[in-house]
């Protein structure tokens, strides 16, 4: 659906992307994570046109951007970082803008006001709207000409809780009902967990993985979390065979495993060193966890 | 073509509740008052066998093409391109599916769709004044008989002249963000026109072609016309070709 073929990109002589290949499936919700100054954003102007390439193909739905802009970016609707609205106008009048230009019915502002929830501010000006109404205008806004494809730079900001929980439902209903494919981008990564389908993690302008969230997960191995009665004596332990716990916290240690017989062969260790182990628990990696692994990975090599 | 309507369209929304919106009345109307105060306060009247309307029209487009014409083309035209510098709008308009150029072209259309509606006012608040100065001056008599053609001829040269310093008052405005540029711009612009009038080719000044399209003598009125118009159409055609901005 989304798919960038060895695109480079450059702001002046600083390097900002370097041979970036992504595809997005149809029908996904694509996280896009990366820690600041990645080239998430970078990425993303690239894919909406608004900035050229040095090298490389964009193509989204077949079309490549370059010759077919404006057939390409009429099923593109955008967020990019913070909503661009007109203050002094109301949400309505805002998003008759947009109508004009996609052509769109007149009843499609009232259907974007409705499913953002904020129908009832509809004659209200944007001034005196709070950051949470404002970044549901911007994404009524990307929804008015009905997209098949919604491009979401950092969505979520602005968001409280309720409305988080209410957005990750519209965007999963989205998919659902309409077929529309998501790119999100967002730093607040266990967010992006709970919605996403499909993850493209970049770091230094390199994309450092994609692919489904399961084989994300499956780049980084568990930990062990273990609650002894001597941590000192444990970590000394531990350390002489070869395991490099993590700092104890209380009574309790972090250990890095590869798979399950790690957790019978440290219990043994232990006991064997008058060590009482109270607790053995898997902890599960999450998105999070496997995105600072990746980065620290791409670091230290 | 309707595509472009509708851009230009979407401007004119953009414009609900602003400054600009009301400078287009505002603007005209400080300038037929002033010059309408200036005759009501000459006690013996005018003194001297002149044609009133084109004496008054005169003087009124006088002030407005060197003084207030200049400085409300500088605002209208910076507030047109403020609203996308200022709430991150290029980026938004630049992801709509319509060519880059046209984007451009209805800022342009837009901003003077607003100078020729002052120009407008101006013609009309023109005739309201002058005919309400000779209403309440005991020794003017405004003759009945208006030389509308004249009048009209002058505003649209005056207008048509204007399109240099509007063109490079609309490049200012996209190519800077910050408002204080093109605000400066029309202030020292306005204010160097003082000095260039003592200059032998002054009257080819920008800020200085809509008066001598007008008051030029020896063909100066022509000139001035045409390097106003023709300066204008190509610093706005440059716009569109090589743009670029700073936001």
């Amino acid at each position: 659906m989304i798919s960038l073929e060895r695109v480079s990109f450059s702001y002046g002589k600083q390097k900002i992307l370097t041979d970036v290949s992504l595809s997005v499936p149809e029908r996904s919700i694509f996280g896009f994570a990366g820690p600041n100054g990645a080239g998430k954003t970078t990425t993303i102007k690239l894919i909406l046109g608004l900035i050229t390439p040095d090298t490389g193909t964009i193509r989204l739905s077949g079309l490549d951007l370059a010759h077919h802009r404006k057939e390409v970016l009429s099923r593109i609707g955008s967020l990019v970082e913070t909503p661009s609205l007109y203050p002094h106008l109301t949400a309505e009048e805002n998003l008759e803008i947009s109508r004009r230009i996609y052509g769109t019915e007149k009843s499609s502002i009232d259907r974007v006001l409705t499913s953002t929830g904020i129908l009832s501010a509809k004659k209200k000006k944007v001034k005196e709207f709070s950051l949470g109404m404002k970044q549901r205008l911007g994404i009524a806004l990307a929804l008015l000409h009905s997209p098949s494809i919604l491009i979401l730079d950092e969505p979520i900001n602005g968001l409280d809780p309720e409305g988080i929980q209410e957005f990750r439902e519209f965007l999963k209903n989205l998919v659902k009902a309409d077929g529309v494919t998501i790119l999100l981008s967002s730093h607040i990564l266990s967010e992006l967990e709970q919605i996403i389908t499909h993850a493209g993690i970049i770091s230094a302008g390199k994309i450092r993985f994609q692919g489904t969230l399961d084989e994300l997960k499956l780049k980084q191995n568990g930990k062990l979390l273990i609650q002894v009665s001597d941590p000192e004596k444990a970590v000394s332990i531990l350390t002489e065979n070869g395991y490099i716990p993590e700092k104890p916290e209380n009574n309790w240690l972090s250990l890095p495993v590869t798979g399950q017989q790690d957790a019978a062969d440290v219990n043994a260790l232990l006991v064997a060193g008058s060590v009482s182990v109270y607790q053995l628990k898997p902890e599960q990696p999450n998105l999070e966890s496997v995105f600072f692994d990746l980065i620290q990975r791409e670091v230290t090599e | 073509m309707k595509l472009l309507l509708s851009l230009i369209s979407t401007e004119m929304i953009k414009l609900r509740r602003t400054l600009a919106l009301w400078m287009v009345v505002i603007a005209p109307s400080i300038v037929v008052l002033l010059q309408s105060l200036i005759m009501l306060n000459q006690k013996e009247g005018i003194g001297y066998d002149a044609d009133l309307w084109l004496m008054y029209s005169t003087n009124i487009l006088s002030i407005w093409g060197i003084f207030m014409f200049p400085m409300f083309c500088c605002l209208v035209v910076a507030l047109v391109y403020h609203y996308e510098h200022v709430n991150g709008g290029w980026q938004r308009i630049y992801t709509l599916p319509v060519p880059e150029w046209m984007i451009l072209v209805s800022k342009q259309a837009s901003a003077f769709y607003l100078l020729v509606l002052s120009s407008f006012f101006l013609f009309g608040l023109t005739i309201a004044g002058g005919w309400l100065t000779g209403y309440f001056h005991p020794a003017i008599d405004m003759p009945d008989d208006i030389p509308v053609a004249e009048m009209a001829l002058r505003s649209v040269k005056v207008l048509g002249a204007s399109l240099f310093v509007f063109a490079i008052q609309n490049w200012v405005s996209y190519r800077w963000s910050s408002l204080s540029v093109p605000i400066g711009t029309g202030i020292a612009g306005t204010f160097f026109a003082l000095f260039a009038t003592g200059w032998k080719y002054g009257y080819l000044y920008p800020w200085l072609l809509s008066l001598n399209s007008v008051f030029g003598n020896d063909g100066r009125d022509v000139t001035a016309l045409i390097v106003g118009i023709s300066g204008g159409l190509f610093v706005l055609l440059a716009m569109v070709v090589f743009r670029k901005r700073n936001s």
